[in-house]
């Protein structure tokens, strides 16, 4: 024991590093391991202000299959918005809510999933094969209920919100259908 | 009476590969013990990172209490019978005085004994502590690398 105290004062160092290095190692490791798969989790991104993330674990409890719901946020009138837009929204998102008039100014086709119409369908005008116009239903809007209920967590403006499926989405089909079952979930959300 | 010899080299041999031998065994047992918990985890892994952690600063505090005292002890002492063993002895009549205390060298502690050794003092380490020297008692003394390696009471007529 004498020898072990002794080696306490002259190798503290060494003891302080492994015990850093255990607890970091085992961590970091667990955390890798345990970490949600793109299945398992729902990237939502909101143009505008998140007041309450609170969201995130409120969203991922109503759903059995999720692990995760992360939230990005990014003010349409920040100088950042269309770079944070283009990267976040299309690359790295299941769900996407932008206000009307943002939609609009967005080319969809290609971008957004497009989607069979159920509801207030949010529409873009395109040319079909025979070079007619057609409407194609790219996201569906948020009925003022949702909204009210939402306006717990996100900061919405005066304008009507929409909710979009980005294209590179894992969860429109690729690997589940997650995205769409969490748009119907947005869209009927009514404050517990 | 022969205080270090070829017996205590393989003595010294065998208990460092004891040693070692002892932390291989531990090296597979600590290994498994965390994979399982670690493989075997839950999504609510919390207790199983905190069996991991506690278990990997069991072992690692015990690495390095391993290496830094008792491999490293057993490993100078070995070194020490090897290099006092190989070295030529040399045997002289020396004059117990006193006896001064530990000194340690190259890891191993020593007992330091000063002798008269041709009329001069001189300092004669001895792994071995306490030693039924007398004080103004005549000794044969066989001294290998500065080291006390056998000892003998002579008559005082040699």
């Amino acid at each position: 024991m004498e020898r072990f105290k002794a080696s306490l004062r002259t190798e503290w160092f060494k003891y302080l590093i492994v015990a850093v290095l255990s607890v970091v190692v085992w961590v970091f490791a667990f955390g890798m391991y345990h970490a949600p798969q793109a299945y398992e989790k729902i990237s939502v991104f909101f143009a505008g202000n998140v007041k309450d993330y609170s969201f995130e674990k409120v969203a991922a409890d109503a759903f059995e299959e999720l692990r995760k719901v992360e939230l990005s946020s990014a003010d349409p009138n920040a100088n950042t918005f269309a770079h944070k837009y283009e990267l976040v929204a299309f690359n790295g998102s299941d769900v996407v809510i932008l206000p009307e008039s943002v939609a609009a100014g967005t080319l969809c086709n290609g971008s957004f999933v497009e989607q069979e119409p159920c509801g207030e369908m949010f529409t873009q005008t395109e040319k079909d094969a025979n070079g007619c116009d057609v409407e194609v239903a790219y996201g569906v809007y948020l009925p003022e209920e949702a909204m009210a209920a939402l306006g717990k967590y996100f900061t919405f403006g005066n304008e009507r919100y929409v909710v979009l499926i980005p294209g590179s989405s894992l969860n429109a089909g690729t690997l589940t259908r997650h995205a769409f079952e969490f748009e119907k979930w947005l869209v009927g959300y009514v404050q517990a | 009476m022969q205080i270090v010899g070829e017996e205590d080299l393989k003595a010294a041999v065998s208990a460092r590969k004891r040693l070692g031998a002892l932390y291989a065994a531990l090296c597979p047992l600590y290994l498994a013990a965390v994979l399982v918990l670690f493989f075997l985890s839950p999504h609510a892994y919390t207790w199983y990172m905190v069996g991991n952690i506690l278990l990997t600063l069991a072992f690692g505090g015990y690495s390095v209490y391993f290496f830094t005292v008792r491999f490293f002890d057993a490993r100078c002492y070995e070194k020490y019978v090897e290099r006092v063993v190989n070295a030529i002895s040399a045997k002289e009549y020396g004059v117990f005085l006193r006896r001064e205390g530990t000194v340690t060298k190259e890891g191993v502690p020593f007992e330091a004994l000063i002798f008269t050794v041709r009329g001069d003092e001189r300092e004669i380490l001895s792994v071995k502590r306490d030693l039924p020297f007398t004080a103004g008692e005549k000794y044969v003394l066989e001294v290998s690398a500065g080291v006390l390696t056998k000892y003998e009471v002579t008559d005082g007529t040699v």
